[in-house]
Formats: structure tokens, C-alpha cells, sequence
């Protein structure tokens, strides 16, 4: 027992002995090591934080296009009227809103409604019926969601086109001026335009208030199966469904923030 | 490129404002670049840049972005690619 324990305490030395030269610089590759590790900690710590902060900004963003979409989700599409005729319509304040709304009739509508695939008579029969389905939700979409609208814009480019103006301008968010969504264009006829003119003309970067009626402008599409880029084709509402909106400018004029809110409120 | 050149044609959107949006957002997926302004959403010419942009603004670089990219003929390539709706240079 004694020798055995000798025997140990030999083996331990010797070992102790032995890695006593690496163990320095085991120490010098541990300490870079962990230096390593605590910086990609910290990394991943601070990406953490941006993701959580993503996520929150994703759930408010959630949060308040279902405020948005909730009447739109109550109300059957078969026995949707032109928007403009009703009480409790869905105002419109951007292209933005407009495809969220025609994306969310488009999944209600369509969504158990499966394009037929393959070949053959019935198949054809099916995808006709399909087809005819479509295009009678093409209609419906068209008059359900042309409205007058009212919107602050920002104007970005104006250009002389003949006598009219082509203007691209963003909508506006009316309480914070904040941008909703891409730019669009509009036209100006000749008489605003001149108006315009007299006035000293247009200023790029100035805000306006645009009234107008808003055209969605929904059409088939056989070419667009699927969309041309994902994540990039705003046109693309479904399977051979796209849009195109428009905006027919009643009138443009300088944005008075202070009598807009008191109109609003 | 220049930070002022337009990566997006159709709309108008500058390096600049992309970069400063990405810094802003932080967007996990290139297609959200098409939140800044459109971009990306018009002729879809711009959607491989916008990729390669994204792309390397993921890796960390900040600096000289799309530096390899030259402008003059970045635009005269998307003309044609307007015209026959196909890209002569992959990735342009």
C-alpha cells in the first residue's frame, strides 16, 4: 500500500515535471482564448440586442397592420361593395396599405382555392373554372377598393410632360410625416399645372396634400405565375394576379399641417 | 460606385440612402432594402446589387461598398436590360 502510494505520488511529480514548460504557454493560448470567446460573446450578446429589438419592432409592425386588416378580415369579400359608398369604409393611406389589404382578401379568398395542376379535359375544365373565379375576384377587388383618398405626399422628382407635370412624390403618414412605403407617380393636368407655374412652380422636397380617387387596378396576368423576383416584385399579388394602382389627381396643393389636423380631429 | 450615384434607377435611391438604411434597420434579408423607398421594385435591375450591397454590409464592411461596381456602366447595361429583359453581365 505504501509503495503504491509512492508509485502515485512519482507518477504525479513527473507529470508535473513534465508539462511544466507548456504550461505556460498553455496558459498564454487559454488566455487567448477566452479573450476570443468573450469578444464573440460580446458579439453575440450585441447581436442578441439587435435581434430582440428587431423582433419588438416586428411585433408593434404586427400588431398594427392587424389593427389595419381587422375590418377588412370581418367583412366577407362576396358581399364587399365599392369602398366608397360605404359608412365604415377602409381608408387607404399609402400603395402600402392598399397591397396589405389586397394580399389579406387575396388569402382569404383564394387560399382554398387551389390552382388545378397537371393536363387532360378535366384538368383544363378545372383551371377554366379557375380562371373565371379569378377574374370575377379581380372585378370585385377593383370596385371594393377604389376610394377618394386624401394623402400628404412628399414631392421627389416633377418633369414637363407636354402640358401636364409627371410628378413622383411618397405618401405621408399625416401625424408624423414619416414615408409609407415607395415613391408613385401622378399627373398633373395643364391646369394645375399652370397654376402651379404662376405660383412659382413646384419645389422638390416640399410637402403637398394630393386628392384624388384611387384606382387599384388589379389585373391577370398570365405571364406571372409566380413573382419575377421574390421579395422585390411589389406587383405580384398571387398566381396570375397582379396590381397596378393609380392615383387620378382631383387636386394638389401645399400641405398645412395645422388645418389638417384640425379636418382630422 | 459613389455614395450619391443611384443603385436604384428606377426610383432614385443612392448608395447613400441605402447604406444609411441598412445602419438604421438592420435588415436581415436583402428584400428589405425594397422598404427604402422601393428600392428594387421598379425594373428589378438593381436586385443582384442590392444583394451583393446587403451582402457585404453583412460582413461588416462599411466602407468602399460597391466600390467594384462603375456607375457609367452599370446605367448603360441596364438600358439594354430594359430593352431585352435579359442581364448581359450575370450579377450586374
Amino acid at each position: 500500500m505504501h509503495h503504491r502510494c509512492l508509485f502515485s505520488l512519482l507518477i504525479l511529480c513527473l507529470s508535473l515535471v513534465a508539462s511544466t514548460p507548456t504550461h505556460a504557454q498553455d496558459q498564454v493560448s487559454d488566455q487567448d482564448r477566452i479573450k476570443a470567446l468573450e469578444q464573440q460573446n460580446r458579439e453575440l450578446s450585441e447581436q442578441l440586442a439587435q435581434k430582440l429589438q428587431e423582433i419588438e419592432r416586428l411585433k408593434s409592425q404586427i400588431q398594427d397592420l392587424r389593427k389595419r386588416l381587422a375590418p377588412g378580415l370581418e367583412a366577407p369579400a362576396q358581399d364587399a361593395r365599392p369602398a366608397t359608398t360605404g359608412q365604415e369604409e377602409q381608408s387607404i393611406d399609402s400603395f402600402s396599405t392598399l397591397r396589405l389589404l389586397l394580399e389579406n382578401d387575396y388569402f382569404n379568398d383564394m387560399r382554398d382555392t387551389p390552382w388545378p395542376e397537371g393536363s387532360g379535359r378535366e384538368v383544363r375544365t378545372q383551371q377554366n373554372a379557375y380562371l373565371k373565379a379569378l377574374n370575377r375576384w379581380i372585378s370585385l377587388m377593383n370596385r371594393k377598393w377604389q376610394q377618394k383618398i386624401r394623402w400628404p405626399v412628399i414631392l421627389q422628382d416633377a418633369r414637363v410632360r407636354g402640358k401636364s407635370l409627371s410628378c413622383t412624390v411618397i405618401a405621408l403618414d399625416p401625424v408624423d410625416a414619416r414615408p409609407l412605403g415607395e415613391p408613385f407617380s401622378i399627373t398633373l393636368d395643364d391646369r394645375m399645372a399652370r397654376r402651379f407655374s404662376a405660383q412659382g412652380g413646384l419645389r422638390v422636397g416640399q410637402e403637398y396634400i394630393l386628392t384624388g380617387m384611387l384606382n387599384p387596378r388589379v389585373y391577370y396576368d398570365q405571364e406571372r405565375p409566380e413573382p419575377v423576383v421574390e421579395g422585390f416584385d411589389r406587383k405580384f399579388l398571387g398566381r396570375f394576379v397582379c396590381f397596378n394602382p393609380s392615383i387620378t389627381v382631383q387636386s394638389f396643393s401645399l400641405w398645412n399641417k395645422e388645418s389638417s389636423s384640425d379636418e382630422d380631429g | 460606385m459613389q455614395p450619391d450615384e443611384h443603385v436604384c434607377l428606377c426610383f432614385r435611391v443612392s448608395l447613400r440612402k441605402l447604406v444609411n438604411y441598412m445602419n438604421r434597420t438592420k435588415p436581415v434579408a436583402p428584400s428589405q432594402l425594397s422598404d427604402c423607398l422601393g428600392a428594387g421594385t421598379g425594373c428589378h435591375w438593381c436586385v443582384p446589387t442590392l444583394c451583393k450591397l446587403h451582402e457585404q454590409w453583412s460582413k461588416g464592411q462599411r466602407g468602399d461598398l460597391l466600390d467594384e461596381i462603375d456607375h457609367e456602366r452599370y446605367t448603360q447595361l441596364r438600358t439594354g436590360y430594359r430593352k431585352t429583359g435579359k442581364r448581359s453581365e450575370p450579377g450586374d
